[in-house]
């Protein structure tokens, strides 16, 4: 398993140069670190201020949503479960709505803070009925199904919200809702890395109920695992990565839910150790990869980052699905 | 004598049918210089107003614009206006603007939702209950529009038609689609005030004002067509990963054209507008020192929007213009008015002497 761990942080290095030095339209590889003369103070403002911050976000973005979609397929013992599709998102997009719409006077630092905490206390409460649900609907799908009911609730409630709202909070929630990697600045990325590192570090403290949940819940409560305690811990990490992701970057669906099956197929365990190890590396390069294609692209299109995630994901999400129907 | 009767009621029969065979006849056709998406034909009892669709040109739909007294002359098979209309909903503040230029705004019975209007006597007019105000087409119901009185609804086309046309015209409300947004030349859109002119039966008035509008805006372009000296400029601002420019053949890119300025993204192709990302955008901007329609009412307000917009050279600079502080005033009149448009965009970019702007507002620090 190191050597797989190695190969893929070994992997995910070339990818973070290879981002860093992509050319730009007509700039040469790698012209931000080596720029021309005349140029050194507009490329060090276009590494510092674009390239390195809009980096660090996808790697924490990818990571974070990840390791909550194997958290949540843990903990709901679903491989089909993800923080977008199981109205995660859908929470912290109401709560960041009411956020912007009733605070439309705050700003830096403390509205930042605002929407990350409302982000994650959105994403708690859907959690919270999501995890009620899940003691009830036996049925994986329908637990699904309970999901995507919870975003259409939301969406219905945004909309409501926003016709009534005042055009600035209107604006404002717009621009946010489109979701974007280039929202983050430099002066944002302590708080996003902190908050994100100690969430991530925190996962690993999850190990062990994380294993026993693997076996049912009724095998980890016979291994000494306190359930309910454990439940709250995880959907406690959850809701904060996944509502700091949400408030900075916007709602990003499907990589919590295809990450964590990748890893799987790659590492062939259980153990959440290894696995949580896997899924920051791959989830991290995915998101990577993910904006190194829109890089590339940008000559013919410019396309969103939630599009993108959409595009690849809601295929490999459908396949998930038939292949469960399949074995069932 | 009897075959001699016979003659005579054929004469006289063939004589009835025909005036309305004259009446077909197009006796004027009302000059429509800039406007492609409309057209204006003047008969002896009525006026054809054909609306086109932009994407063919082709005719997308004709109505009759008939007088009470002239209803017997006006051809089988077209929509019938009743002109002046008196009970009228209109669906985009541009509409209000264009009726307000030509003082008919009491004709309006309905309009958009109210937080999209500026315009005090149609807001007066929602609260005291007059007008009725509808947030989209969607939200129409025909009950309000039948205890309305409401015979024509005014929209922005989109080519889709209207929601439930067929339906409300049985209930003889007639649904127009106005593609005045659709119109590249600042003076098309304008000149689409002659429709609204010949439906409230202010034909005159629409023709003389659009007259002053356009002798207005020549002038200005005239002037400043030969200037030497044209400041770089930059429109737009950033929606999630992309920001949308005008493209150089788009409505805008023309405007800045004409009012003197280099604009950034002049040699982008199309009429619509262009995608570019925030890094782009920003290598684009280096030696650009205005920038306009930035969609924030201050500094500080954009720097909310995106912290990296502190790095333009016309932030920097504090020369950042927009028209947010009074958005529903710019939409509302600056289609019935391009010249004042130009005039704002002329001073701005220091070819026009004067400081006083129409719609526009240099963003405070």
């Amino acid at each position: 398993m190191k050597g797989l761990h190695v190969f893929l942080l070994f992997f995910l290095v070339a990818l973070i140069v290879l981002t860093l030095g992509f050319p730009h339209q007509e700039e040469q590889w790698f012209e931000s670190f080596f720029p021309a003369v005349g140029k050194e103070k507009f490329q060090y403002i276009l590494l510092t201020e674009f390239r390195i911050p809009r980096l660090v976000i996808a790697l924490v973005a990818g990571a974070s949503l990840s390791v909550c979609g194997l958290l949540l397929q843990t903990l709901l013992n679903n491989p089909l479960a993800g923080p977008s599709i199981l109205g995660l998102t859908s929470g912290a997009h109401l709560f960041v709505a009411l956020t912007i719409l009733a605070a439309g006077y705050l700003s830096g630092t403390v509205l930042d803070l605002s929407i990350t905490v409302a982000s994650a206390a959105g994403s708690l409460l859907f959690g919270l009925i999501i995890l009620l649900m899940a003691s009830r609907v036996k049925s994986q799908v329908s637990l699904l199904l309970v999901g995507m009911m919870l975003g259409t609730f939301v969406s219905a409630v945004t909309g409501i919200l926003l016709s009534k709202s005042d055009p600035n909070a209107l604006k404002a929630f717009t621009l946010w809702s489109f979701g974007s990697l280039q929202q983050v600045n430099l002066s944002q990325l302590p708080i996003v890395l902190t908050i994100s590192l100690l969430g991530i570090a925190a996962t690993f403290f999850l190990v062990k109920p994380l294993n026993g949940l693997v076996l049912g819940e009724r095998q980890a409560t016979v291994l000494g695992i306190h359930l309910r305690r454990s439940q709250w811990q995880i959907l406690t990490v959850v809701s904060v990565l996944t509502g700091l992701v949400t408030a900075f970057c916007g709602p990003i669906a499907f990589v919590g839910l295809i990450v964590p099956n990748i890893v799987k197929i790659f590492y062939k365990t259980a153990n959440h150790r290894v696995l949580l190890v896997g899924t920051i590396i791959i989830g991290a390069g995915f998101m990577l990869l993910c904006d190194l294609l829109i890089v590339v692209l940008e000559p013919y299109i410019v396309l969103p980052i939630n599009s993108l995630t959409s595009l690849i994901g809601a295929p490999v999400a459908v396949a998930l699905l038939l292949k469960k129907m399949r074995h069932a | 004598m009897r075959i001699l009767g016979v003659i005579m009621l054929c004469f006289f029969l063939v004589k009835c049918a025909q005036p309305s065979e004259k009446s077909n006849q197009v006796d004027t056709t009302v000059e429509v210089r800039y406007a492609k998406h409309f057209k204006l034909a003047q008969h002896e009892h009525y006026t054809v107003l054909s609306i086109l669709q932009p994407e063919t040109g082709k005719v997308e739909r004709e109505f009759a614009l008939v007088k009470k007294a002239d209803k017997s002359f006006a051809p089988a098979g077209m929509d019938q206006i009743e002109v002046p209309v008196k009970r009228m909903a209109v669906l985009s503040t541009t509409h209000i603007g264009m009726l307000d230029a030509i003082d008919a705004l009491s004709c309006v019975k309905g309009a958009t939702d109210k937080n999209f209007i500026a315009n005090k006597q149609v807001l007066k007019g929602i609260n005291d209950g007059d007008i009725v105000g509808f947030s989209d087409e969607t939200a129409i119901t025909p009950e309000q529009l039948l205890g309305n009185e409401i015979s024509v609804v005014v929209y922005s086309g989109f080519g889709k038609g209207f929601p439930n046309e067929d339906k409300l015209k049985q209930l003889n409300v007639l649904t127009l689609a106005d593609y005045d947004w659709r119109e590249e030349h600042p003076l098309g859109k304008a000149e689409w005030i002659k429709v609204f002119g010949f439906l409230t039966g202010k034909e005159q008035q629409a023709m003389a004002y659009f007259a002053t509008v356009e002798k207005t805006y020549n002038e200005t372009k005239k002037k400043l067509q030969n200037v030497k000296q044209r400041p770089k400029i930059l429109v737009g601002s950033l929606i999630g990963e992309s920001w949308f420019a005008p493209a150089g053949e788009s409505y805008m890119a023309q405007l800045l054209r004409d009012a003197g300025a280099d604009y950034l993204y002049k040699d982008m192709k199309g009429t619509g507008s262009c995608e570019r990302t925030l890094e782009q955008v920003f290598k684009d901007q280096e030696a650009t020192k205005l920038w306009i329609n930035a969609g924030a009412t201050s500094l500080p307000d954009l720097l909310k929007q995106q912290q990296k917009y502190g790095l333009f050279t016309s932030f920097k600079e504090g020369k950042v213009y927009c028209y947010t502080h009074n958005s529903n005033y710019f939409w509302e009149m600056s289609a019935a008015n391009p010249h004042w448009v130009l005039n704002d965009l002329a001073i701005i970019c220091g070819q026009q002497k004067g400081s006083k702007l129409h719609f526009y507002k240099q963003l405070e620090r």
